[in-house]
């Protein structure tokens, strides 16, 4: 049972087509898993529908159906499909949406140590952006800390508590800069999820950089 | 070639009730009036919009090809243009985006998405393609995937999705100007909350709230239309 939901503003730039890749990632990958936000981000598609059939019109050029109906008579360009054949627990953790960013199954990714517990194997970086996956041990508690941008998280399996909320499959967290958290994965089995970062970590508690995963990078 | 001059008739007739409203201010009883005969008139027009994309992939119909070409072009490359594409590269992504249009047509399910919203996503994400040149994380409705993971059915809805489409426009025509610009903003030029919050020097903030107060109100609006 799915309990955090990306909430409406961020569904509303994902429906409007300014949400950022990273974020867009986290979005479209919850939908995979939601059908109440599906419906929302539909009902939200409907209002750019409405905006364009009430809208303006430009004159298009003199040719522009020729050359429409000429690109559609062309032969179709062969899709760059360099799709990876996917082993079944990959293909029942991952969401569609994240498949692309995976190079390879779940287990043969880079997964780097990244403190106590943690694995992390990076999707991808880019200006200042990071993606990735993290694998926490049952039980683990992620060192306490606060970030200087923002932490987005989408729970593929097990969960973990933080503070008084609990995050199970499906669910996502947005944490912003302010707020010190430590997350403790749940007991039965270990936690995966797929994490944005938009800024570097910083350390509150004692414990040591090294065995902080949200440090790194 | 006489029904696209009725269907170019019509839309001028009521056209942009809901972006003349802006201007108009918040004396909106006749355009709540006027609104509301428009609204049976469009809704009648996008059912045959709907049926032009099933000819377009039931039988490759090109007289139905060039009645969606005469309605949403002009649209599409006007919307681009607001988005800050230049005429050149409007033309371009329209182009490419009516093109997919038809190759797409078979994947046109009117249950899932109106004529229009299915076409506004199209052209949508060719923009981020194109112009943005970003990648756009997508969702694949096909994959069994939402099937074994999805816990929540989707909405249930008695209306479909034309129909929810004129409940949009209705609520749209009744949003307080403040929140109706920044939805416009979010949407006709998809802006950030940020890029908003910049132009019309307001705190990020209260772009925030105003969005999510209009959102709230408008799925309040359409789960009571269900009742
Ligand atoms: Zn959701």
């Amino acid at each position: 049972m799915i309990t955090h939901h990306p909430s409406d503003e961020y569904l509303v730039e994902y429906a409007a087509g300014s949400l950022p890749e990273a974020e867009s990632l986290v979005v479209a990958s919850h939908l995979s898993m939601c059908g109440e936000c599906r419906a929302r981000v539909e009902t939200f598609e409907s209002i750019g529908a409405v905006l364009l059939e009430d809208g303006e019109t430009e004159a298009v050029s003199a040719n522009a159906l020729d050359t429409v109906m000429g690109m559609i008579a062309a032969t179709k360009p062969v899709e760059a499909s360099r799709r990876i054949e996917f082993n079944q627990s990959t293909l029942r953790l991952i969401p569609p949406p994240l498949r692309a960013y995976l190079d390879a199954d779940l287990d043969n990714l880079n997964w780097k140590r990244a403190g106590r517990g943690i694995q992390e194997a990076s999707l991808k970086q880019d200006e200042g952006v990071r993606i990735s996956l993290l694998r926490i041990r049952p039980d683990q508690k992620v060192p306490s800390h606060t970030h200087t941008g923002e932490e987005y998280t989408l729970i593929l399996d097990g969960g973990y508590k933080d503070g008084f909320a609990h995050y199970a499959q499906g669910d996502v967290s947005h944490v912003d800069g302010s707020v010190d958290h430590a997350p403790v994965a749940d007991p039965h089995g270990p936690c995966l999820c797929l994490t944005v970062r938009t800024g570097p970590a910083q350390l509150t508690g004692k414990i040591g950089r090294i065995l902080n995963p949200f440090i790194r990078g | 070639m006489q029904a696209v001059a009725d269907i170019q008739e019509s839309t001028v007739a009521f056209k942009s009730v809901a972006l003349s409203r802006n201007m108009a201010g918040p004396d909106n009883q006749h355009v709540t009036m006027r609104g509301f005969s428009a609204n049976r008139r469009k809704n009648d027009e996008m059912k045959k919009m709907a049926e032009f994309i099933r000819a377009v992939a039931d039988r490759e119909d090109r007289d139905a090809f060039r009645q969606l070409f005469a309605f949403y072009a002009p649209r599409l490359k006007a919307f681009l243009i607001k988005n800050g594409a230049t005429p050149g590269d409007a033309e371009e992504v329209m182009q490419e985006a009516m093109t997919l249009v038809w190759r797409k047509a078979k994947q046109f399910d009117p249950a899932k998405a109106s004529a229009s919203t299915w076409i506004y996503t199209i052209a949508r994400n060719r923009r981020i393609d194109l112009i943005r040149r970003a990648k756009r994380p997508e969702l694949d409705p096909e994959d069994p995937f939402f099937t074994s993971v999805s816990e929540q059915p989707d909405g249930e809805q008695e209306y479909s999705r034309t129909e929810r489409e004129t409940l949009v426009r209705k609520y749209l025509e009744t949003l307080p100007a403040d929140q109706l610009q920044v939805v416009q903003k979010a949407f006709y030029e998809e802006m950030t909350h940020q890029e908003i919050a910049a132009e019309l020097d307001m705190p990020l903030g209260t772009v925030k709230s105003r969005i999510r107060i209009a959102m709230r109100r408008l799925r309040d609006q359409l789960d009571r239309a269900e009742l």
